[in-house]
């Protein structure tokens, strides 16, 4: 194996394994030349084999990063792998990018309400997440996230601007899989009106649920006030109780 | 913002709907804020629909919104009932008419299919909620008249009478602005946002049996799924 193609399998598997996430900038080829102990060069040619093959994406004056996949239709995250998800948000249009904006994030401390949804002790700090998610560069949701931080490391740290954070959870092996949802049509939210640019008064859709993973705990709640009229909500109703 | 989750909790745990809150001053002692602060959470609880504030009289738990449960997919009446509402459903119309090219794209059925197409007005503690419109296929459920669906659960009617088992229903969930029609029926005003509830309904053999659109207030339902317990 050539050197090059050597360092390209090294940094894949990085990728693959969630060490860098989707979003995330890489090293500069000067660091990570220095930490495989390679010519810059040789990082440069596996950047560009990465770069054909679409993990990777170069951004002139910003570095690399980890390619986003390509959503077909939206799905705010809601719809997961297992297909066990119930209420599912889809906006009208093919092709979208979801971006976001974190308003704030950050420690939460004592929260009856949050402990009572999340299912741990009120000594236990949450991580708060507040973001505006856009497709298209259109703002189309906010959503209020809280996970609890102690399963998570660096959490903190971490840019949700560009990772996603279910690609976050999932490299922590606390992705969500089973939800409770709940589903309201508002009125009057002023403040959530004021970030998705519509007028005030205008309805919203909001969207609560609890997250659990496969090991069987809440992984995250989440309130989410989303528009009208870049969404639409789709659900199977089932004569079945299909709880396991 | 986290002021006013911990209100929800303590409504969520020791309130009924209906019931008074405590005066502003003294909530905002027992959470040792400021009056202000209290405020704005309460006002983020209205716009939540989780509380109403009256002028002058104090602020209110907010009435509890019909529940429907997609995990276990009922009538109408059994869901309103079954957040303690008194139930009435009024009928408006009963006619059998074919299916135009609207719903032949919408649901998946030909141009022409004869359905019954019933209209009526759902009440919860006697207030308007929903205008209901339902199409039944004139095929499953051959002979099906005024009377089976007049006061009367229609998938109660199917079930005895025509022996058919409703299974599961795909619905949408939209919001629209309220016909002539529908803000007379509903007390609203017209083009004010109103719930679009649609779905298609199959039976345990996977036919369509039936297909509504239904216009719902949108302060008066929640839907709710549940995968784990």
């Amino acid at each position: 194996m050539t050197k090059y193609r050597e360092i390209e399998k090294k940094i894949l598997e990085e990728i693959k394994n969630g060490h860098y996430l989707p979003g995330e900038t890489l090293e500069s080829e000067r660091i990570l030349a220095k930490k495989y102990e390679v010519n810059r060069m040789t990082v440069k040619h596996a950047f560009d084999a990465l770069t054909e093959k679409g993990y990777i994406e170069r951004s002139h004056g910003k570095g690399t990063f980890v390619k986003k996949k390509n959503f077909e239709k939206l799905d705010l995250d809601f719809d997961k792998e297992d297909g066990n998800t119930g209420i599912t948000a889809l906006v009208e249009w093919h092709g979208i990018m979801i971006s976001n904006k974190v308003l704030s994030k950050g420690i939460v401390n004592g929260s009856r309400y949050l402990s009572d949804k999340l299912r741990i002790g009120l000594d236990e700090p949450v991580f708060a997440l507040h973001r505006v998610r856009y497709g298209n560069e259109e703002p189309i949701a906010v959503e209020y996230t809280y996970v609890p931080s102690s399963y998570f490391g660096n959490i903190g740290e971490m840019d949700f601007k560009n990772v996603s954070l279910y690609d976050y959870m999932a490299s922590f092996g606390k992705l969500p899989k089973k939800f409770n949802q709940k589903l309201r049509l508002i009125e009057n939210a002023e403040k959530e009106a004021e970030h998705l640019k519509i007028k005030k008064g205008s309805p919203l859709y909001y969207f609560e649920f609890i997250g659990m993973d496969g090991d069987m705990e809440i992984v995250e709640y989440t309130e989410s006030y989303i528009r009208c009229d870049k969404c639409e909500f789709r659900f199977t109703a089932t004569t079945k109780k299909s709880l396991v | 913002m986290f002021l006013s989750r911990e209100i929800e909790y303590l409504i969520e745990n020791e309130y009924r709907e209906g019931q008074a809150l405590p005066p502003e001053r003294d909530m905002a002692a027992s959470f040792d804020v400021q009056r202000d602060t209290l405020r704005s959470a309460l006002d983020l609880l209205e716009q939540k629909g989780i509380i109403l504030k009256r002028e002058r009289i104090g602020n209110f738990v907010a009435p509890s919104r019909v529940r429907f449960d997609l995990n276990k997919y009922r009538s109408t009446k059994r869901y309103i009932e079954g957040v303690g509402k008194k139930h009435k459903v009024i009928l408006l119309t009963f006619e059998k008419i074919s299916i135009d090219r609207r719903h032949d794209e919408d649901y998946l059925l030909p141009e022409g299919t004869l359905v019954y197409r019933i209209m009526r007005l759902r009440y919860a503690n006697d207030i308007p909620m929903a205008l209901e419109r339902s199409h039944v296929l004139c095929e499953m459920a051959s002979g099906l008249n005024e009377e089976d669906v007049h006061k009367k659960s229609i998938y109660s009617t199917l079930k005895n009478k025509f022996n058919i088992t409703i299974a599961n229903s795909k619905q949408k969930v939209t919001v629209i602005k309220a016909n002539g029609l529908e803000s007379e029926l509903l007390k609203i005003e017209r083009d004010e946002p109103v719930m679009r509830y649609e779905g298609i309904v199959y039976d345990s053999k996977g036919r369509i049996v039936e297909f509504f659109d239904n216009t719902i207030l949108m302060d008066s339902v929640e839907f709710v799924s549940q995968s784990f317990v």
